[in-house]
């Protein structure tokens, strides 16, 4: 296993509230996980259950009305919980980077795709001449396999496919060859043939300029696919960290295997219902008091309903957060 | 590009000879001519004699002949003589002579207007909900709300009456007509009337339109890049919220030409407002007709700069 040492991410307690005049948000509610260099962690999880905030938190861009409001962002052995918004930017964009969901609306509608690729580029090596940042970022776009750089430097983003905006973004990210990248669901917006290059292009590129990934997805193939190390996030909470083979293998927690049910497969007949996690996400403002997944677990028990089960070691350098264990 | 500027000439020419002929048509059905000033102040006139000059001038003609007479009249240069306000002048004479006051009250009101709504509309954006952003916004209340006659007045009250800062009303001071600083010191309270105003609901739209623009998925890109936030704000956020922004502007321009008719009788400012109102009241018809024109031609014109600097400033609008 991953020996803690050599962690370029180190997440510890990490909680991110949001203030909202219903009430304190826990959109991440102490959440522990590391992230080695070169190495690739998938973080699952339904639909709010706070991975995107986990991602925002670790760049520190969480806007008002949320906050991170405790635990530690140790990153190349500096917290990030503690630094200023100064020593942030020096480290976006530069040492950490990150892509979105969204690449049809996340590049500037009134700058060419190349201006923003140079722009990354001057921020950060404030030496480089235009010119150079120009080639720097035309090299870029001939990396992320856009045909005929020179030319698509002068394109605005509304003259792009989603795809090749997503491109953009990746060139843009790994301008500077950053030590992490985070890519917030990064194909989910996606066509699904446009989805697999851009997952090959990630895969590729995480090889040549050597860095790490925190892939963030709803998508297990995704998972299967990129991730070394996968965490599951369940209502702000990570309920299981393990590394992608024994975590397809042998699921611990009744969460992660109802995800994993719940993937059709070709060998199911026609007429065989889905497997679903019967339920719906707890409502973040009114959590149950004991394991928020015990509403919906087929496993629960009277102790789940109680009390709050916390992440604990188990055989095989895994760790699960669930009283069956 | 050229195409569809060459269509929108096209239809503006065809707009504007409708308004013409609309308008030609409206005021003829308005009582009054160019003789009821000598019907009043000469009781020993005849209804024959009247009549005379009517057909001398031309004005028994039917109305469609006048309105060709008058096209012709326009297309050679010619706008008419005034028959009220300016007796026996040239409109064009009458116009331009107005003109100029108000580009130099209007121009200055805006710039005045536009440096300070952008950074107030900007921070309001950007300290959204704040105490800052309340009191901004109570205030543009407040300033909307006013009416300008009577804030007018009352600026003339206290600044000009009660403690003598500033002229009453007029351009310039008699014997000091080259004098800049005693043009601005006319200028002062009629440029805050219209600038309170304009402030007010200028300052709301900056602000909204920042407020849609810092939402959007391209200001977290920019921050993610490593981007100071004073950049993100400056170089991404305002060159896409002032888009909206500098149509406004466009469409503001009519505006400056024709006037603000409250504001300039306010202050006795002699303007194309006031030019407008004293011939509508002298039943002027030739003045007036030529003051819808311009305004209207500035209108459609201005509709046009509009839609082209849109162009301009976003690369994702095209005409083709």
């Amino acid at each position: 296993m991953v020996s803690r040492k050599q962690a370029l991410l180190e997440v510890k307690g990490l909680k991110t509230h949001f203030f909202t005049e219903d009430g304190i948000v826990p959109a991440v509610d102490g959440v522990d996980f590391s992230v080695a260099a070169g190495e690739t962690l998938g973080i699952v999880g339904e639909s709010g259950c706070g991975k995107s905030v986990t991602a925002l938190s670790v760049m520190r861009l969480i806007a008002s009305p949320g906050r991170v409001v405790a635990g530690s962002i140790l990153f190349e052995g500096r917290d990030l919980a503690q630094s200023s918004q100064e020593e942030m930017c020096d480290l976006r964009g530069n040492r950490m980077a990150m892509i979105f969901q969204e690449p049809m609306t996340s590049l500037n509608p009134v700058y060419t795709v190349g201006e923003q690729i140079r722009e990354a580029v001057q921020t950060h090596d404030r030496q480089i001449s235009d010119g150079a940042a120009r080639v720097r970022a035309v090299e870029m776009l001939r990396m992320v396999g856009i045909p005929l750089p020179e030319e698509r430097y002068r394109a605005f983003p509304h003259e792009m496919s989603g795809g090749m905006r997503q491109r953009v973004m990746i060139a843009m990210a790994l301008s500077l060859a950053p030590a992490l990248l985070i890519a917030d669901e990064p194909t989910t917006a996606l066509d699904v043939t446009i989805q697999a290059q851009i997952l090959e292009l990630m895969k590729d590129l995480r090889e040549r300029v050597q860095t790490a990934v925190m892939l963030i997805t709803h998508d297990l193939g995704v998972v299967a696919d990129m991730a070394d190390k996968v965490a599951v996030m369940y209502a702000g909470e990570i309920v299981e960290n393990a590394d992608v083979y024994s975590l397809f293998r042998e699921p611990l927690h009744p969460y992660t295997q109802g995800l994993l049910a719940s993937i059709p497969t070709l060998a199911s007949t026609r007429n065989q219902r889905l497997n679903v996690i019967h339920g719906t996400v707890p409502n973040l403002l009114r959590l149950p008091p004991g394991c928020r997944f015990a509403p919906r677990c087929p496993k629960a028990m009277d102790i789940c309903r109680q009390v709050r089960p916390t992440l604990r070691d188990v055989d095989g350098g895994r760790q699960v957060s669930c009283w069956l264990y | 590009m050229r195409n569809y500027l060459i269509r929108r000439l096209g239809e503006m020419a065809v707009l504007l000879l409708l308004i013409s002929a609309l308008v030609f048509v409206i005021l003829s059905f308005v009582p009054g001519g160019p003789f009821d000033l000598l019907i009043f102040s000469n009781p020993r006139i005849t209804a024959a004699e009247i009549k005379r000059l009517n057909e001398a001038f031309g004005f028994d003609k039917p109305l469609y002949i006048r309105y060709f007479q008058w096209l012709v009249d326009v297309a050679g240069g010619h706008w008419g003589t005034s028959w009220g306000i300016a007796y026996g002048r040239p409109v064009t004479e009458v116009i331009l002579a107005r003109l100029n006051n108000t580009l130099i009250l209007m121009g200055a009101a805006t710039l005045v207007s536009v440096i300070i709504a952008l950074p107030i509309g900007i921070y309001s954006a950007i300290r959204q909900y704040s105490w800052a952003d309340y009191f901004v916004t109570s205030l543009s209340f407040f300033g909307m709300s006013m009416p300008t006659f009577w804030f007018g007045i009352m600026l003339i009250v206290i600044f000009a009456v009660g403690l003598g800062w500033f002229p009453t009303g007029g351009v310039s001071t008699y014997g000091l007509e080259g004098d800049i600083l005693d043009r601005i010191r006319h200028l002062a309270l009629p440029v805050t009337v219209l600038s309170l105003f304009n402030v007010a609901t200028w300052s709301r739209f900056v602000r909204s339109s920042m407020l849609e623009v810092l939402r959007q998925d391209y200001m977290r890109t920019a921050r993610a890049k490593g981007l100071r936030e004073n950049v993100v704000i400056i170089k991404h956020g305002l060159r896409n919220s002032l888009i909206p922004v500098m149509t406004m502007l466009a469409l503001e321009i009519p505006g400056l030409f024709s006037g603000a008719i409250i504001t300039e009788t306010v202050f006795s400012y002699p303007g194309m407002g006031r030019l407008f109102w004293d011939g509508v009241m002298a039943a002027d018809w030739p003045v007036v007709q030529g003051l819808v024109m311009i305004t209207a031609f500035l209108v459609i014109a201005c509709n046009l700069v509009a839609d082209v600097a849109y162009a301009v400033v976003d690369p994702r609008i095209r005409y083709d």
